[in-house]
C-alpha cells in the first residue's frame, strides 16, 4: 500500500502547496487538505496509539468523530492536545505530532500493555488490588506509572497568546448544519424573511455534498443554493463553527474557530470566538454519523468508515489503499465502493445482507466492483496496518456460518449504518426512541416544541427526502416566529442515486463473530477508549447492566467520542447480553459540549487584566502617582502602603500608624459601602434591620449600629447618619456592601412590604477620606469652610455640611482608628481635588497619607471589630457587641440568636491577646491552653493580628473559649501550617486607649 | 470652585493624542453626564411626581424601555416606582425637584455616580453584542431606547443615539474598567478615541 493522492480531481487547490510536518517529517499538503488527508497522501497510515493498550491506530473517519487521529499541534504556547487530526484544516507551517506514545508513535514501548490487557479489562481501576506484599502499598506504587501509561495528549503549560472574544447572537431560526438539509432549511426561512444564523462546522456549506466526486449533479444545486443564501442580509453564515451546546430558553453555545486555519491570527483578531445564541426557532440539521462495525481487529491502521473513504477519495483527491475491501450492511457504502473502482482501485464489496436491491448489485457489477452478498468481514488481518481480512458468509445475527477465507486487501473500509446525530436535541433534556427498521436511534417527535430535526438527523431517508424535509423544517420554523413572507419553492434535487438512502433495507449487523458467537479477535466497540466487546461482557458479568453503570464501568463513550461510534454498538452488544431490545437498554445522557472546545474559548477575553473588572476609588491615581502599593479589597484596588525610601510593608505601616497617633494621617475610605435609605418609614426600617434603636436619632447624627442575619449571626456593622427627616446615608464594610444592599431590598420587596423606603446605593456617588490623628481638627479647621467643627460644635458621632476649596461636603465626626478623627464626604468627581486641598493644607501638620495595612493596625490596637471577625460565624455575645442589642424591639435575628447554641457559654468569646517575643501571631493559628494537650481544634482562634506601635509589641485579636473569664492567662498560639507556636497573654480587646479619651478629644 | 474630574480623564487624553482617526469604524469618548438624579416613590407614584415631571414637559411615567426627551432633559423608568431624570441644566432639575409633594417622593442626587461612555461608528453594530446580551438590532433595539444590563459584569445602562451611536451610563468607581473592556472588545475593528472634556457642574444642593 500505498495511500497515494491521485493526479487529478479532489476540493483542494493544487496551485497552494503547504509547508505541513508531522513528527517532524515534512508531509505534501495543498490548501484545501485537512491535516488527516495530508497524513493519508503521504501514506502516514500509523498516526497514533491507543488510549490504554497503545495499539496502533490510524485514520479512521474524515470528520468530529474520529477516535484514533488526535495530535498535538502547533508549538509553544500555541500547542493544542488532543486535536482531531480530520477537523484540523492544513495550513503553511502546521506542526503535528503524535500523543500519547513514547519514543515515538512507530516505537511505542507502552505498546507493552498489550501484554497485560488480560489485567487491565474493564472496570479495574475501580478494583482494590491487594498484595503481593503487605496491604495496597504495592499497587499504590505502580498506580502512578499505570496513570501515566494511559491518557491521551499533554496540556501546555505556556501562556496562550492568542486572543478570543465572546459574542451574542440573536435570530429567529437558527439552523444547525450546513448540509443538503440544513442549507435547505435556511433558504426558506431566509426567503421569507426571518433572521437566520446558519452554523456549520466545516469550512465550507455542503456538508456530505463534498464528499461527491467533482462534478456532480449536486455540484450545481449547491452552489446554487449557497450563491442564493450569500445575496440574503438576513442570514448570517458561520462556517468553521460548532454549536457545542443546547440550554433552556433556546440558548446555544457556539464556538466559532475564526483563525484557526492559519499559524497565528491577525494582529488584535481572535483565534476563537464564542458565541451565545439565543434563538426563536431551531432546525436541526446536524446529519447522521456512519457506525463502525465490529469485528476482530477492527481497530487496526487501514479500517476506516466507508463515507469517510469517500472523502478522502472525492473531496481531497486521496486514495487511501489500492485494493480495499468494503464492508457494509445497507445502501451507502455502495458510493463508495463505486467511487473507488472508478480511481483505479480493486473493490471488494462484502454486503452482510442477504438479498442486496438489484439496481445496486448491477451498477456495482458494471463498475468492476467484486460484489459479495451474505457476507462479512471476520478479521482483519495485518500488524502495523491493514493486510488482509478474512471475509465469511454470515447469518442474520452476523455468526458466521462457513470458515472464512482471506483476502489481500490493503483498507477496509466499513459501514454499519449511520446514526442521526441528534445530541444537541438530547441536550433539551430528551430520551431519543430507538428506530429498529432503521437501525438507529431518532428523535422523539416534537417534544421540543421550539426545535425541529431534519434530514439524516431523524432519519428522513435520501438526498430528495432531506431537501424537501429541511425546507418545510425552515419554512414552519419562520411561520412559528411571526414572518410572513413566501418562501417559494423547495429547491429541486439533484437526480437521486439509487443507494443515496441508507434507512433503506439496513440489516443490522452488531457484533460479527465466528461460529461460536465469539469475535475473531479483539473486537473494538470503543476506538478511542479501548474498549472491546470482552469488555462489555465482563460488566454484564459483574452485574453492569444498566445503561449509565455500562459507560462508567468500561469508559465507552467518553472522551472526544461522547458516543458518535460507539454508544449504538456498545448498547446492542448489551441488549444482546441481556436479552433485551436496543430500545430497553436505552441510550446514556448527552451533555455539553457536543465536540472537544478549548477552555480559551469559553474564557473569551476575560483573561489576564480583563480577568474581572476592577474597581478604582476617585482618588486611585493620586495613590499610584505618590508611590502607593496597591492592594486588592474584594473587587476594589486600595493603597496598602506608601513606602518611604525602600521600607518594606512592615516597616511602612508602623511608620504610617505610629504617625497618625503622633501627628495626622489621611486615608482614603471611599471603598465604605453607602447606601441611601429613604422614605417616610426610613427609621422603621433601619430600626428592623439594625440590632439598636434609631427612631429617636436627630436629624445631623449619626450612630453605630450592626446587623445581624435571619439566623441570629452578626452580618455587619457600620454607621448611619440622620441627612434629613426620611433621609439617611448608612454605611457598611467594604466587603458587605452589595450583600447589605441585596438583603436590604429582598427584605422590603417581600417582608416588609409595608414600608415606605426605597434604598440606592451611593458608594459610587461618594468619595469619602478619613482624616485621622490629635492634629485633625487643627487641620481641618484650616480648610473646611462654612462649617464650626469644634469640639463643642461638632462632637462625636455628629455630622456637618461645610466646603473644601468650593466643593460641598459633609464632614462625620467618627474614629475608627481611636483618634481625633473625621469622615469627609466628597462628590466622588470631586475626590481627588479635596484630596489633593487637604494634602496641600496639611504640610503645617505633617499630614501624611496611609493605607489598608496602617489602618487595620490602627483597629486592632482599637479592638473594633471588622472583616476577620464579622465572617459569618460570630454571634453578638462572642463579639462582645451583645450590649448594643435593643432589648424594647424586635429586629432581623432577634429570635435566633438566642438559640442555645449561640448562647452557649462556651462558645469562644473576643479576646485581645499580647504575643511575646517578637514574631507576631498569624490569622488563623489556634489557641490552646498553655499546659495540655494540642490535639483538635483548640479553644479559638486567632482573627486579627499586627505590630502595635503605640505598645510597642505584637499584638492580636481572636476568639477565646470563655474569654472574658480568662484575662491574663497565658495560652499558646500554634500556627500548624507553619509549624511554630508562641505564647501569648489574654488581655482585653481593647489594647489602646480603652475610655476612647483620645477619639473624643 | 474645583473641576470635576473623570476617572477616564487620563486615559482618554492619552489615547486620543495616538488615535485620533475620525474614521475609524468607531469612535470611543466620553460625554459630559450633567446632573443626574433618581426620583422614586411608592404607590402613589404616578400621582406624586406627575407635578415634577410637568414641570419638566413630561406627560406620564412612560414605558420601561424609551428614553424620553423635553427640553434637554432625559426621563428614564428604571423601575415601576424609579424614575431617572438627566439634565445638563442643574437649575432646571432643582425647580423641577421643587415641585415635589412633600414626603411623597425621594429624590437623589446620582450626578457623581456615573460616567458617560459614547460609543459610535460604523462597527458599533459589531461591537455591542460583544458588551452585552442584548439584541441591537434596530427594530428590536430601536433609537432612543434603552435597557439596563451588564457590561463585564457591572451594571450599566445603555441608551441607543441613532443607528450607530449608543452611550453607556457606568458607574463611576468601574468606568475604567468597562472603559479598558470596551477599548478591548473594540480592538478587532480598530477604533478612534475622541476627547470630549466634560462639562464642568458642581453638584447640586443637597436634598
Amino acid at each position: 500500500m500505498t495511500a497515494s493522492r491521485l493526479p487529478t480531481g479532489g476540493r483542494i487547490d493544487r496551485s497552494k502547496p503547504l509547508s505541513v510536518t508531522f513528527d517532524g517529517r515534512p508531509i505534501d499538503a495543498f490548501a484545501g487538505d485537512s491535516l488527516a488527508s495530508a497524513l493519508l497522501a503521504n501514506d502516514e497510515i500509523l498516526v497514533g496509539r491507543s488510549f490504554k493498550y497503545h495499539r496502533p491506530r490510524g485514520v479512521f473517519s474524515a470528520g468530529v468523530e474520529e477516535p484514533n487521529a488526535l495530535v498535538h499541534l502547533r508549538t509553544g504556547g500555541r500547542h493544542e492536545p488532543n486535536a482531531r487530526a480530520t477537523m484540523v484544516e492544513a495550513f503553511d507551517g502546521l506542526v503535528a505530532n503524535a500523543q500519547n506514545a513514547w519514543p515515538s508513535v512507530r516505537l511505542d514501548v507502552r505498546a507493552a500493555n498489550q501484554l497485560l490487557a488480560p489485567f487491565i479489562g474493564a472496570g479495574f481501576y475501580y478494583k482494590t488490588f491487594i498484595g503481593p506484599f503487605r496491604g495496597t502499598r504495592f499497587w499504590m506504587f505502580c498506580e502512578r506509572f499505570i496513570r501515566r501509561a494511559a491518557g491521551m495528549g499533554s496540556p501546555g503549560t505556556l501562556e496562550d497568546p492568542d486572543r478570543y472574544e465572546t459574542v451574542n447572537l440573536f435570530c429567529d431560526v437558527l439552523v444547525v448544519g450546513g448540509g443538503p438539509a440544513g442549507l435547505s432549511a435556511a433558504l426558506a426561512a431566509g426567503r421569507a424573511g426571518a433572521q437566520v444564523v446558519l452554523v456549520e462546522q466545516d469550512a465550507q456549506l455542503g456538508g456530505a455534498l463534498l464528499s461527491a466526486p467533482i462534478g456532480d449533479p449536486s455540484d450545481a444545486w449547491l452552489e446554487a443554493i449557497r450563491s442564493e443564501l450569500s445575496a440574503m442580509s438576513n442570514v448570517r453564515v458561520l462556517t468553521r463553527a460548532t454549536v457545542f451546546g443546547a440550554y433552556d430558553h433556546d440558548v446555544y453555545g457556539v464556538v466559532e474557530r475564526v483563525w484557526d486555519h492559519v499559524a497565528a491570527a491577525p494582529e488584535g483578531q481572535p483565534r476563537q470566538r464564542f458565541a451565545v445564541v439565543r434563538t426563536k426557532r431551531t432546525v436541526m440539521a446536524t446529519g447522521a454519523i456512519e457506525r463502525p462495525l465490529v469485528f476482530g481487529g477492527n481497530d487496526r491502521p487501514g479500517v476506516m468508515l466507508a463515507g469517510a473513504v469517500r472523502s478522502y477519495v472525492n473531496r481531497y483527491a486521496v486514495l487511501p489503499g489500492r485494493h480495499m475491501v468494503v464492508a457494509t450492511n445497507n445502501d451507502s457504502a455502495y458510493a463508495t465502493a463505486r467511487d473507488l473502482a472508478a480511481a483505479g482501485a480493486d473493490v471488494t464489496l462484502v454486503d452482510a445482507r442477504q438479498t442486496v436491491p438489484d439496481e445496486l448489485a448491477s451498477q456495482s457489477r458494471a463498475e468492476g466492483v467484486d460484489l459479495r452478498p451474505g457476507c462479512a468481514v471476520l478479521s482483519a488481518k495485518g500488524r502495523g496496518r491493514v493486510a488482509g481480512a478474512v471475509i465469511a458468509p454470515v447469518s442474520e445475527e452476523g455468526r458466521a456460518t462457513a470458515p472464512g477465507k482471506t483476502i489481500a486487501c490493503d483498507l477496509i473500509a466499513v459501514s454499519g449504518g449511520w446514526s442521526p446525530t441528534l445530541h444537541l436535541w438530547s441536550q433539551r433534556q430528551q430520551k431519543p426512541v430507538f428506530d429498529a427498521e432503521k437501525a438507529c436511534f431518532v428523535p422523539a417527535g416534537d417534544t421540543v416544541p421550539t426545535m425541529t430535526c431534519a434530514g439524516d438527523a431523524r432519519a428522513a431517508g435520501g438526498l430528495a427526502t432531506a431537501i424537501a424535509d429541511g425546507f418545510a423544517a425552515g419554512e414552519n420554523a419562520v411561520i412559528a416566529t411571526g414572518a410572513t413572507n413566501a418562501a417559494g419553492h423547495v429547491p429541486e434535487a439533484p437526480e437521486p442515486w439509487p443507494g443515496d438512502d441508507w434507512t433503506r433495507g439496513i440489516a443490522p449487523l452488531w457484533t460479527v463473530t465466528r461460529a461460536d458467537g465469539k469475535p475473531a479477535g479483539k473486537a473494538f466497540v470503543d476506538l478511542q477508549n479501548d474498549v472491546t466487546t470482552s469488555d462489555i461482557d465482563l460488566a454484564h458479568r459483574e452485574g453492569y447492566q444498566a445503561v449509565e453503570h455500562l459507560k462508567r464501568y468500561t469508559t465507552t463513550g467518553m472522551a472526544t467520542d461522547q458516543g458518535k461510534l460507539s454508544n449504538v454498538n456498545a448498547l446492542a452488544r448489551m441488549a444482546q447480553l441481556r436479552d433485551a431490545e436496543i430500545a430497553d437498554v436505552g441510550t446514556t445522557t448527552f451533555r455539553p459540549p457536543y465536540t472537544p472546545i478549548t477552555i480559551g474559548a469559553l474564557a473569551g477575553n476575560e483573561t489576564g487584566h480583563h480577568f474581572r473588572a476592577t474597581r478604582l476609588t476617585t482618588i486611585d491615581e493620586w495613590h499610584r502617582e505618590h508611590g502607593a502599593v496597591m492592594t486588592e479589597a474584594g473587587a476594589w484596588l486600595r493603597p496598602w502602603y506608601y513606602p518611604e525610601a525602600g521600607e518594606d510593608v512592615r516597616a511602612a505601616y508602623v511608620r504610617e500608624a505610629a504617625h497618625v497617633r503622633q501627628h495626622v494621617g489621611i486615608v482614603d475610605v471611599s471603598t465604605l459601602g453607602k447606601i441611601a435609605v429613604q422614605g417616610p418609614d426610613a427609621a422603621e426600617f433601619l430600626n428592623r434591620i439594625y440590632i439598636n434603636g434609631w427612631k429617636t436619632l436627630p436629624v445631623g447624627r449619626l450612630r453605630y449600629g450592626v446587623m445581624l442575619r435571619e439566623d441570629g449571626f452578626v452580618f455587619d456593622d457600620g454607621a448611619t447618619a440622620r441627612l434629613g427627616e426620611h433621609d439617611y446615608f448608612m454605611s457598611t464594610t467594604t466587603a458587605n456592601a452589595a450583600p447589605v444592599l441585596a438583603f436590604a431590598e429582598r427584605l422590603l420587596q417581600t417582608a416588609w412590604t409595608d414600608l415606605e423606603v426605597h434604598v440606592t446605593s451611593i458608594t459610587d456617588q461618594w468619595a469619602a477620606i478619613a482624616v485621622a490623628g490629635p492634629k485633625a481638627r487643627d487641620l481641618l479647621a484650616t480648610v473646611v469652610g462654612d462649617a464650626d467643627l469644634s469640639r463643642e460644635a461638632l462632637p462625636n458621632n455628629h455630622f456637618t455640611h461645610g466646603r473644601i476649596s468650593g466643593v460641598e461636603v459633609r464632614v462625620h465626626r467618627m474614629s475608627y482608628s481611636g483618634e481625633l478623627a473625621y469622615e469627609i464626604y466628597v462628590p466622588a468627581l470631586f475626590g481627588r481635588a479635596v484630596w489633593e486641598a487637604l494634602i496641600a493644607a496639611g504640610g503645617p501638620f505633617n499630614l501624611k497619607p496611609y493605607g489598608t495595612e496602617a489602618m487595620g493596625a490602627l483597629r486592632v490596637e482599637k479592638g473594633h471589630v471588622a472583616g476577620p471577625e464579622l465572617e459569618g460565624r460570630t454571634t453578638l455575645n462572642d463579639l462582645r457587641l451583645e450590649g448594643f442589642a435593643s432589648t424594647k424591639k424586635p429586629f432581623v435575628g432577634s429570635v435566633l440568636r438566642n438559640r442555645p447554641a449561640l448562647t452557649d457559654a462556651d462558645r469562644p468569646t473576643l479576646v485581645g491577646l499580647e504575643i511575646d517575643g517578637e514574631v507576631g501571631a498569624l490569622p488563623g493559628s489556634l489557641l490552646f491552653a498553655a499546659a495540655g494537650p494540642t490535639e483538635g481544634r483548640g479553644e479559638g482562634w486567632v482573627s486579627s493580628t499586627t505590630y502595635s506601635p503605640a505598645l510597642g509589641r505584637n499584638i492580636a485579636m481572636g476568639l477565646l473559649k470563655n474569654g472574658p473569664s480568662r484575662m491574663g492567662e497565658t495560652v499558646r498560639v500554634v500556627d500548624f501550617v507553619g509549624d511554630r507556636t508562641l505564647k501569648a497573654t489574654v488581655v482585653s480587646h481593647h489594647f489602646f486607649d480603652p475610655e476612647g479619651e483620645r477619639q473624643n478629644a | 470652585m474645583l473641576e470635576r474630574r473623570s476617572p477616564l480623564a487620563d486615559l482618554i487624553e492619552a489615547s486620543a493624542a495616538g488615535m485620533h482617526d475620525q474614521h475609524a469604524p468607531l469612535i470611543l469618548g466620553e460625554q459630559a453626564l450633567g446632573a443626574l438624579w433618581q426620583v422614586a416613590g411608592w404607590q402613589d407614584f404616578e400621582t406624586a411626581v406627575e407635578p415634577v415631571l410637568s414641570v419638566l414637559g413630561f406627560a406620564g411615567l412612560g414605558d420601561h424601555r424609551s428614553v424620553r426627551v423635553s427640553a434637554g432633559t432625559e426621563c428614564y423608568r428604571i423601575a415601576p416606582d424609579r424614575i431617572l431624570l438627566r439634565c445638563l441644566d442643574v437649575g432646571v432639575l432643582s425647580a423641577a425637584l421643587n415641585k415635589a409633594p412633600p414626603g411623597r417622593l425621594a429624590a437623589l442626587d446620582l450626578s457623581h455616580a456615573r460616567i458617560v461612555i459614547r460609543v459610535s461608528g460604523e462597527a458599533t453594530v459589531d461591537l455591542m453584542p460583544r458588551l452585552a446580551p442584548l439584541d441591537f438590532a434596530v427594530p428590536t433595539f430601536p433609537i432612543d431606547s434603552f435597557a439596563q444590563t451588564g457590561i463585564h459584569g457591572i451594571a450599566v445602562l445603555i441608551r441607543r443615539l441613532s443607528e450607530e451611536a449608543f452611550d453607556l451610563l457606568v458607574p463611576v468607581t468601574w468606568a475604567v474598567s468597562v472603559w479598558e473592556w470596551v477599548c478591548e472588545n473594540a480592538r478587532p475593528f480598530g477604533y478612534g478615541v475622541e476627547a470630549s472634556p466634560p462639562t464642568s457642574l458642581g453638584s447640586l444642593p443637597h436634598p
